[in-house]
């Protein structure tokens, strides 16, 4: 498995390199310049040709590019950014713990409610409840994010005011104790945890329902049951137990989601998530910044399917990998 | 008509019908009768065949006889007991009697677990040494070698997978074992030696079978009786020579015809 895994990773630079150098060019040859947020109409040619110079840009995209990659691959440099100053690499790893933060615990909400809600909504497969949840589960695919985001914010922040409704701390966070401040944390997750979790459940629970309700159908099942077993235990011993490993590879794609953010659940609840910070990124034309969230996000995806493969292969008996037999 | 004492299944007036989930979210549910007032008995050690094509029902009977299909009306009596009247836990100690076979093999064993333990939850003993020997007994009354036990059902080949279907409807030690179409996803060569098997187990362990299939090839070689469905009744009920030899009704003579068992007079 360790083999396997370090083959596969092996594998992946070949992707890794060929997903980061097209982004570097694509977003080059893409419209807008980085140097437009520095110029009035006021300003001389010269002025741009000497911002131009400074970030490098006078130099043919081919040497731009050598420079960039020698620079990430000997030194881990990523540059600075262009807005501000500050090393991208940092911008990156700022943002990234919340982001961490917010989107495995709304993933970890999504995918708990979605597995109780799809297992149940099986075993009562084509009744009433079994309706009231996929209509439930409906209501919750259907609102965009950032209604339902706006209305929880008005109802329990704003009308109620039982939770905070904006940034990731209250401004008197440092005074507090290490459990209040995980408090203050938490208290400020709520909603949009609520709003992102809420959001994607439905995916889930429709995928486990699905799943649940065709092994629940298969013959063994119907062994199973004629042989006597509890009701508990073939549902969860001979039902879910097959039922979830489709699940495995949902999950492997989701897993890039956790670096990357939510960018409108992230400016609706002013939280410094990777998501602002990409968006950002782009508009601005900070090419460092946004290849570094591009290094970042590439990584993802080629761990979140080794993941995944992984994950098939501990799971599911039919499902070997590598050398091993 | 056979002797009462001897039964080991009797069917009274037996309805099945299905509400069709319509289509559309409200679903406008329509009624469809699988089985309208089917009656029959079966003795015990023997075995009877019901034969129909697909969608006569008799799939329906056989499900509503392990218990997943309740019916519309009617009884059905196991060892005189009418097992819509017992309560849970009688209900689970006599379905360990009444145990299936089902056609598809891949769909029948649980691909998570492990030979030993597919025949090894059907065992009602507690000591590990005792339930392994079991188990082994099991393989070897099934024409399986012990090596298969730490193997998951992948790793079988079909004919393999259908005999150890057949060793875990054996493992809870079965009256009556409901063999629904047991062969018709195999090779011929495969057919043969389940069948074999089959004839093989019922001699030594006077189990009794209900088969249930559309291949009367199959019926001739393994039943003593004969019960032909179409749309939900029982068209025509007789002995597998009387059946084979001399059929009356104008469906069972089609059904002959058309498996080329017998040529138009």
């Amino acid at each position: 498995m360790l083999a396997y895994s370090i083959r596969r990773l092996i594998t992946a630079l070949p992707t890794l390199f060929f997903g980061v150098s097209l982004t570097f060019f694509i977003i080059r040859l893409a419209p807008g310049d980085p140097t437009d947020r520095f110029l009035t109409p006021s300003m001389s040619p010269k002025i741009k040709a000497a911002i131009t110079e400074k970030f490098g840009l006078n130099e043919p995209l081919p040497v731009q590019y050598m420079t960039w990659a020698k620079n990430v691959v000997l030194n881990f440099d990523f540059g600075k950014s262009f807005a501000n100053g500050r090393e991208a690499s940092q911008v990156i790893l700022d943002a990234l713990p919340y982001t961490l933060l917010l989107s495995s615990l709304s993933l970890l909400f999504g995918v708990l409610l979605g597995l109780i809600s799809g297992v149940y909504s099986a075993l009562k497969a084509g009744t009433r409840t079994d309706r009231a949840i996929t209509s439930f589960l409906l209501f919750f695919y259907s609102v965009p994010s950032f209604w339902l985001g706006l209305i929880l914010l008005g109802i329990f922040s704003i009308e109620l005011g039982w939770l905070p409704g904006s940034q990731i701390s209250s401004i008197f966070h440092e005074r507090l104790s290490f459990f209040g401040k995980i408090g203050d944390y938490a208290s400020h997750l709520v909603l949009p945890v609520l709003t992102l979790g809420l959001t994607t459940a439905p995916v889930y629970g429709r995928f486990v329902r699905s799943s649940m309700v065709e092994v629940l159908n298969s013959d063994f099942i119907v062994s199973a049951r004629a042989r006597g077993l509890s009701e508990r235990k073939v549902v969860f011993n001979y039902g879910l137990r097959n039922a979830l490993l489709p699940l495995i590879s949902i999950l492997g794609t989701s897993f890039p989601a956790l670096f990357s953010g939510a960018v409108i659940v992230e400016v609706i609840y002013s939280l410094p998530g990777m998501g602002r910070v990409m968006v950002d990124a782009a508009l601005g034309r900070d090419y460092p910044v946004i290849m570094a969230a591009s290094v970042v996000a590439f990584i993802a995806v080629i761990i979140g399917n080794l993941l995944a493969d992984i994950g098939y292969a501990v799971a599911d008996p039919r499902v070997r990998i590598g050398d091993s037999s | 008509m056979l002797d009462s004492e001897k039964l080991i299944l009797r069917i009274e007036e037996l309805s099945i019908s299905y509400q069709s989930s319509g289509s559309g979210f409200w679903g406008n549910n329509k009624e469809i009768v699988a089985v309208n007032e089917v009656s029959l008995s079966v003795g015990r050690g023997e075995t009877f065949a019901i034969v129909g094509e697909s969608g006569s029902g008799k799939t329906s009977i056989a499900m509503s006889i392990l218990g997943f299909v309740k019916p519309a009306a009617g009884t059905i009596e196991f060892n005189d007991l009418n097992l819509f009247s017992l309560d849970s836990k009688q209900l689970r100690e006599t379905r360990r009697l009444i145990q299936p076979v089902f056609q598809d093999a891949n769909s029948a064993l649980n691909p998570r677990m492990t030979v030993e333990t597919i025949l090894g939850d059907g065992i009602a003993i507690s000591d590990e040494n005792e339930k392994r020997e079991k188990t082994i007994s099991l393989l070897k009354s099934v024409g399986l070698s012990p090596d298969f036990l730490k193997k998951y059902p992948h790793q079988l080949s079909g004919g393999q997978k259908q005999r150890l279907c057949i060793a875990r409807a054996l493992a809870p030690e079965p009256e009556l074992i409901i063999l629904d179409e047991p062969v018709s996803a195999q090779d011929l060569s495969i057919q043969a030696h389940i069948l074999r098997l089959l004839s093989e187990i019922k001699k030594t362990k006077n189990i009794t079978y209900l088969l249930i299939s559309h291949d009367l090839n199959v019926v001739r070689i393994l039943a003593d009786r004969v019960a032909v469905m179409r749309s939900g009744i029982i068209v025509e009920e007789s002995s597998c020579e009387k059946f084979f030899s001399d059929p009356t009704h104008p469906y069972s003579q089609e059904l002959l015809e058309n498996s080329g068992l017998i040529q138009r007079a």
